[in-house]
């Protein structure tokens, strides 16, 4: 049996004590990118209404501030408030869709009081033949929730990759 | 001849290396120079199919810029999700689309890849001195419906090998 060096153990140990503190330090960055994967799973949803819906709405109202601002694109009216966000995002849907936030680069701001995300959100949708898919990218704008201290969305703002001539 | 003798041959370790080499440079290719994707929808119909496999080239344009006709992926915020468009028009180009013909700087748009033509009109627009002009092969379905436009060099990260 071969004895492992103690350079080598001691090499082994740091790397070890080095992902666990990566794994455990406090990471703005990494809790929104973890929260916006939280929001997006419980938004994905099979086709259901009545209770679950309700339920559904009352936790995806955590994720926003009560005047979050949506801008689905240039020109367009913007979606204003939470309620009537939570209202449109929770209508009983005709197929089961699944809804993935990728690409997501977050920048936080030094005196964290704001954060900006960078994203994709891919939403697929299934109605039994092939999937459905859509993409937009989005910035979205956090500020941290002054009760609970998470992460909550404001504003989203559609951003379209090629510029259609008006 | 047993069967570690089959899958490692007389030379283990170096078969070892080799299959290591084999997958670092397939991990590269795959990072940096080579990047699949699926097609999904039916903008670029009749050219590719949705569901389609492709292969898009990261490296296509390093020494020279696209060029009109080239299939090219246009990334979103990253390269998780791509547009998969058909340059029509270059930097510093006027296009305009009437009655369902494209125009690039007042000639005649030449598209052999375009089967049927809906009735699309679009305004003129100049492009920027880093834009291009992008759409789909589909020109069967609602200008409304189709993606379509002015997209930014930096945007544009590869050509559709296949």
């Amino acid at each position: 049996m071969r004895t492992v060096s103690r350079a080598a153990r001691a090499a082994l140990g740091l790397a070890v004590a080095a992902a666990a503190l990566w794994w455990w330090w406090p990471d703005e960055a990494r809790q929104i990118r973890g929260r916006l994967s939280e929001l997006a799973r419980l938004a994905s949803s099979p086709a259901s209404g009545g209770l679950d819906a309700a339920m559904r709405a009352a936790r995806l109202a955590s994720f926003f501030t009560p005047d979050v601002v949506v801008e689905t694109a240039p020109g367009d009216p913007p979606i204003r408030g939470r309620e009537r966000l939570l209202a449109l995002a929770t209508r009983a849907p005709d197929a089961d869709y699944e809804l993935e936030l990728v690409d997501v680069d977050v920048t936080v701001g030094a005196d964290r009081s704001f954060a900006l995300a960078h994203l994709t959100a891919k939403l697929t949708a299934r109605r039994g033949g092939e999937p459905w898919i859509d993409a937009r990218e989005l910035e979205v704008e956090l500020r941290p929730d002054g009760s609970s201290g998470e992460w909550v969305i404001s504003r989203v703002t559609a951003v379209p990759p090629l510029e259609r001539p008006r | 001849m047993t069967w570690r003798d089959i899958l490692l041959g007389r030379r283990p370790r170096r078969t070892l290396v080799r299959i290591a080499v084999l997958v670092a440079v397939s991990v590269a290719a795959l990072k940096w120079a080579l990047l699949p994707v699926r097609a999904y929808g039916v903008s670029m119909a009749p050219t590719y199919r949705s569901g389609s496999l492709h292969l898009v080239d990261r490296l296509a344009y390093s020494f020279h810029d696209p060029s009109r006709g080239d299939v090219v992926a246009v990334r979103l915020a990253g390269t998780s999700v791509v547009y998969v468009k058909r340059i029509l028009a270059l930097p510093g180009e006027r296009l305009a689309i009437r009655d369902g013909q494209v125009y690039v700087d007042g000639r005649p748009l030449d598209e052999p890849y375009v089967r049927n033509r809906a009735r699309w009109d679009l305004p003129d627009t100049t492009l920027g001195a880093d834009e291009y002009f992008v759409a789909g092969d589909n020109r069967t379905m609602r200008i409304e419906q189709h993606d379509l436009g002015k997209v930014r060099r930096a945007r544009i990260i590869g050509r559709v090998l296949f």
